[in-house]
């Protein structure tokens, strides 16, 4: 996932204030698509026949990033 | 008889274990809320009747829905703690506020769906009807005194602090949520395209940005990891596997980072006989029977505990340490003995 936090950071302005913890002032941010990802998942696809792990497809699982070419 | 699990939509690892349940011809309902209009767990379409006290008079608990619901087990694998879709939509024109009549009956609607869980927490269970997270310092603390490393930490809303502590650890801290994460949040920029914002644990190595002024904050000292290690803690039993997050730029500070097309790789593991022990120590004084537990493995050798989340995903140690924890749990739910 490429960090876009830097293009963003106006997206992301956390105020400065006693009652916000400092570890928000450190969010970031990534531009994405929302096209279908499963093709996009090389790597993956090997277990598809195998049913086990097909979760991961899901477009809310917990894979973050998906490098396109490789 | 039926097992009960209360979960929640993103939860996909349970639909490997109801797999498990279905394979072995076992009838189970699955709840997830708060955020889905179905599969909640709502007592308007059932009705409960619970006695103990008196003379003579006996202790029973009856739900029915048509007929009696028979619980055999119940899992609280993310039990949720809202209960507000038990409220329903009525007309009301009294004197008394409506936002306080409302509050009235949800902090009753709440006592109630407490007194449910305590109910099925007396049967067979896995997991914790209370204890859906943990408070991360105390944890830390308890971890420490039973004799486990944890890395330097600090909790603190004092610039000065922080600046003391950053030269104490070699110019190299962390910083993380005292609490979980943020929760992630796609903010729409046009059709199909959208901006993901997210919160991963940060690297510090000076402190000239904002801000200046915070709230209480953790901080730790960055430790050059040579592999993580995650353990599934289940009833007593660590199934651990050693995470080479350190191999990727993209998953050393934080191994959520990971990349689909090129995955981490797990290999499974055995932390020392010791470790376990404390492990053991540690779950039962939090009165747990699951969680998943983090460590890292520094370069220097050492071990150091990061945390425990009683509600964590035990998935990838599954598959990749080849353990069958999804068996494992259903056959727990069963009350079956392990096949040596």
């Amino acid at each position: 996932m490429i960090d876009d936090s830097e293009k963003y950071k106006d997206l992301i302005s956390i105020p400065e204030h006693p009652s916000i913890s400092y570890d928000l002032h450190k969010i970031s941010i990534s531009h994405q698509s929302k096209k279908n990802n499963s093709k996009r998942f090389i790597y993956m696809k090997k277990y598809r026949g195998e049913g086990s792990i097909l979760d991961f497809y899901k477009p809310n699982s917990n894979i973050l990033s998906i490098k396109e070419n490789d | 008889m039926k097992h009960l699990i209360f979960s929640e939509k993103t939860d996909f690892s349970v639909n490997r274990v109801i797999d498990w349940l279905a394979y072995y011809d076992q009838s189970f309902e699955k709840f997830i809320g708060p955020t889905e209009n179905k599969d909640l767990f709502i007592y308007n379409d059932k009705t409960f009747s619970f006695t103990f006290g008196g003379k003579g008079f006996s202790n029973s608990s009856k739900v029915y829905k048509q007929s009696q619901i028979n619980t055999a087990t119940t899992w609280f694998r993310r039990p949720y703690k809202n209960c507000d879709h038990f409220l329903q939509e009525y007309e009301y024109q009294g004197a008394y506020p409506r936002e306080k009549l409302d509050y009235t009956i949800y902090q009753r609607f709440r006592v109630f769906w407490d007194f449910i869980g305590y109910k099925l927490s007396e049967g067979h269970h896995f997991g914790s009807f209370k204890i859906n997270e943990l408070n991360k310092p105390i944890v830390l603390q308890e971890a420490q005194k039973i004799g486990l490393l944890v890395p330097k930490t600090l909790i603190t809303n004092s610039k000065e602090e922080l600046i003391h502590f950053l030269r104490d650890c070699n110019q190299k801290i962390i910083t993380k949520p005292i609490h979980e994460v943020m929760r992630d949040h796609h903010y729409e920029l046009e059709k199909d395209e959208y901006l993901f914002i997210y919160q991963m644990t940060q690297l510090l190595e000076e402190l000239d940005d904002k801000p200046d002024i915070f709230a209480p904050s953790l901080f730790q000292e960055y430790i050059e990891k040579e592999y993580e290690i995650r353990t599934i803690y289940i009833n007593g039993e660590c199934y651990s596997t050693a995470i080479f997050s350190q191999l990727n730029e993209q998953t050393k500070i934080d191994m959520r980072n990971r990349d689909a097309n090129e995955p981490t790789r797990y290999f499974p593991y055995k932390l020392d006989a010791s470790t376990e022990e404390k492990i053991n120590v540690l779950m039962n004084k939090l009165n747990l029977n699951f969680g998943a537990i983090d460590f890292i493995k520094s370069v220097e050798g050492d071990c150091f505990f990061l945390e425990i989340n009683p509600v964590g995903q035990y998935g990838d140690v599954s598959i990749f340490g080849n353990y069958y924890l999804h068996k494992k749990i259903a056959e727990f739910l069963l009350n079956k003995k392990e096949k040596k």
